[in-house]
């Protein structure tokens, strides 16, 4: 890469920049050029150093420049560096060595970003030693460093570093060497900072997640029947008939605002929730006289008796929330229906005898009341089907989720088939 | 990148050839082995051949060769396998010395191999040069040269290993024109092989002011066979035996900033394996119709996918070639081609 088209990559804005010079220099007329150039450096904002200090190097590096160069060109390549400097950082920002290995990071960084600019920077000299350089790499790129010990301790470390070697009058060229040791630890500094900087948001992110997950689960925890009260109070208002699609989007809603797609739950972490829940909105969705007519632990006694019923016939413990849901709905809809049929009519003892007759009338209860041995025996043999599907299950490659999902089509399949031969009988 | 199924070796040949090493998994190698492997580069990079064979202009030397690689058809096809295999050399060269870096690459990849073998010769190999000079010069007899470019070779290795697996990019060389100035046809079986190079006449004046671009034809129709047994001999020594080797592109250089490719496309139907490679060389002026190595490509592939006869090839690639078939199967006709082509 020649010199103009290092320019053309890392750019300053040399016009502006020089302005600004002219400008620091009107204002500092009866000053010596360094002292004016080292205002104007540190007018940049760029270096951290003092006036004194950058006069210091500015001197030393004046004596060192090629004839066509002057001072204020090594000024801009002091500002060109920092441009250099900004793309390199940004670059390791992004970049990830293989077992965060530092070597990796200084031969990287070196061999992409330096050794170009070292071709470059050479030419601004004429017989400067490698040390000289090496210092130079370090003042350059390196902000802390140069304020922790003065130029002059800085360049004695660099000389016992890295010689500047002649064979007979040839130099022989140890532009590696010099990079290595004027930047390898400005690099792994740097480095430091990314990792740290990644450890600290990795633990900035773990602790919004586990935040997050809080929030979820609470947001999660409660059953909330905002239609099933709303629609409640207009059916006891109006008492109009409810649509079926109405009861069915009431049950939806009341069961999504607790379970949720892809979640699982245990049956008995929910059941006494959903209870208390559906009875509590039904309630408060009662006008006065019906809510005297049905108190609420009248309503969440008759809904925990479903509850059971329906658990009697559906035995799985975990589910998805989703297949909870559509199992749930059907129930709680019959359910519904049922109750705002009777609402208006004079009350009856219980109703769940009522409800509970269609359903159990398929396993062939008398006309007294419902064959309970027969449901208990359905009931075992159910029992017994998922135990021998749980070990035969066991054997296969089968996910958890997979192995739920068999289980539960299979004893569906199981009971419909059960409870037609009982229905036939 | 991940390292399931990779070839990875760089070696350094100093001064006296002494070859210093450092090969990835490479622990469990037996001495007996590791000899053998060692002996790699001097198989590739210095066979007598293109020694002996160059007599107009020294110092031809092999920068790159790179081989895809097939699978054996009765192997099963899995994910993270070898697709390519790539030679790299790096040569330091001081008014006493010469030394060479040269890598082994098998990975699973269409390698950047510009931005590995920019690398190898800007900063791996210079670094050695440079860490032993400063290391002679500053603490002298006491310094360990072995210990030194063996942690050299590591710490090469690591950066290579590191830019394994970039997508490869586009750059401006491959945009270069190139001169074809041969054709070798290459044709095997199970049981037997031939090959043959078309170039043109003889008596061609052209032929003449090309010579000195290329190291000599001699060279130019030993090195795929050559360099396709070994690449396969390599893979077996890394104890890889499920693929073929079908050399792509061989590239050399002089002094004199020449640069010469060599490169290849093939087909092969049953066990039937039809070559068609070119011998392209870079000159300041043409003298023929210089192309992109991508319309040469297609040339090729074209004419392998339809079994194009070989005149038909040749007039597409050049039409100035001469239609004479010259045999490269045997010494005699490597002597003859020596003799009549290469004066």
């Amino acid at each position: 890469m020649d010199a103009k088209e290092f320019q053309y990559q890392y750019p300053i804005n040399r016009e502006q920049l020089i302005g600004f010079y002219t400008r620091t220099k009107h204002r500092l007329q009866d000053r010596e050029e360094v002292e004016i150039i080292a205002n104007f450096l540190k007018h940049q904002a760029i270096i951290e150093l003092s006036i004194k200090e950058i006069s210091t190097i500015l001197n030393f590096y004046t004596k060192l420049l090629a004839n066509d160069k002057n001072l204020l060109e090594f000024a801009l390549e002091w500002i060109r560096a920092n441009e250099i400097r900004l793309k390199y950082k940004k670059y390791l920002i992004t970049t990830r060595y293989p077992e965060n290995d530092f070597t990796i990071a200084i031969d990287d960084c070196i061999s992409q970003f330096f050794l170009d600019y070292d071709n470059y920077i050479r030419d601004f000299f004429i017989d400067i030693k490698e040390h000289e350089l090496s210092a130079l790499y370090n003042v350059f790129f390196n902000r802390s460093d140069i304020k922790a010990r003065n130029f002059s301790d800085l360049l004695e470390w660099h000389h016992d570093k890295v010689p500047t070697i002649f064979e007979e009058s040839t130099r022989i060229m140890t532009n590696i060497i010099t990079l290595r040791s004027g930047l390898s630890q400005i690099i792994i500094e740097d480095y430091q900072e990314v990792l740290s900087s990644r450890v600290k948001e990795q633990e900035a992110r773990e602790e919004k997640r586990a935040k997050t997950f809080k929030d979820e689960v609470k947001e999660v925890g409660e059953f909330q029947g905002l239609l099933l009260e709303r629609m409640m109070k207009s059916y006891c208002m109006s008492k109009d008939k409810i649509v079926s699609k109405e009861i069915e989007n009431v049950i939806n809603q009341f069961l999504t605002s607790y379970f949720k797609f892809g979640v699982f739950y245990e049956y008995d972490e929910f059941k006494d929730q959903l209870t208390r829940a559906f009875a509590r909105d039904l309630h408060e969705g009662l006008t006065p006289p019906y809510k005297i007519k049905y108190e609420r632990n009248e309503i969440e006694l008759e809904v925990m008796e479903f509850m059971n019923e329906f658990r009697s016939i559906n035995q799985i413990k975990i589910l998805d929330g989703s297949a909870w849901k559509n199992d749930i709905a059907k129930y709680l809809k019959k359910f519904l229906i049922h109750f705002t049929d009777k609402l208006f009519e004079p009350k009856k003892t219980t109703i769940k005898k009522d409800i509970l007759k269609p359903i159990v009338q398929k396993f062939g209860e008398k006309e007294e009341g419902p064959d309970f041995r027969a449901i208990f025996d359905l009931n075992l043999e159910i029992e017994q089907f998922r135990e021998q599907l749980e070990a035969s299950l066991e054997k296969t490659d089968y996910g958890y989720v997979k192995k739920q999902s068999i289980i539960r089509s299979k004893i569906q399949e199981f009971t419909m088939e059960k409870r037609k031969t009982l229905l036939n009988k | 990148m991940a390292s399931s199924e990779l070839i990875l070796g760089i070696f350094y040949s100093d001064i006296n050839n002494l070859i210093h090493d450092s090969i990835k998994n490479s622990e469990n190698f037996s001495q007996e082995k590791r000899e053998k492997v060692r002996m790699l580069p001097f198989k590739f990079l210095g066979p007598v051949f293109l020694t002996s064979g160059i007599t107009r202009t020294q110092n031809w030397k092999i920068d790159l060769i790179e081989s895809s690689l097939s699978i054996y058809q009765e192997q099963p096809q899995e994910s993270g396998m070898l697709q390519s295999f790539v030679n790299l050399n790096s040569v330091f060269e001081t008014r006493e010395e010469i030394t060479n870096l040269f890598a082994l690459i098998g990975t699973p990849y269409t390698e950047d191999i510009k931005v590995i073998q920019d690398k190898m010769s800007g900063y791996i190999h210079p670094s050695i040069e440079q860490g032993l000079c400063i290391n002679r010069k500053k603490i002298g007899g006491i310094f360990r040269e072995d210990g030194f470019i063996r942690e050299e070779l590591n710490r090469g290795m690591n950066l290579i290993h590191y830019y394994l697996g970039s997508s490869r990019k586009m750059y401006w060389e491959e945009q270069v024109n190139y001169d074809c100035v041969g054709l070798i046809e290459r044709v095997s079986n199970k049981d037997d092989k031939s090959s043959y190079l078309y170039t043109f006449d003889k008596d061609d004046p052209t032929r003449k002011q090309y010579l000195s671009s290329f190291p000599s034809y001699y060279v130019m129709v030993v090195l795929p066979d050559f360099y396709e047994d070994l690449v396969k001999e390599t893979l077996e020594l890394f104890e890889i035996t499920r693929y073929y080797p079908n050399i792509r592109f061989i590239y050399l250089s002089n002094k004199m900033n020449k640069k010469v490719v060599y490169f290849e496309e093939f087909q092969e139907i049953k066990g039937n394996k039809r070559c068609l490679g070119l011998i392209l060389v870079q000159t300041n002026e043409s003298m023929l119709e210089a192309k992109r190595i991508s319309s040469y490509r297609k040339y090729l592939r074209q004419a392998l996918d339809i079994n194009k006869p070989i005149g038909e090839v040749i007039n597409k690639v050049n039409p100035q070639f001469s239609l004479h078939e010259w045999g490269t199967s045997n010494e005699g006709e490597l002597e003859r081609i020596h003799k009549i082509l290469d004066n």
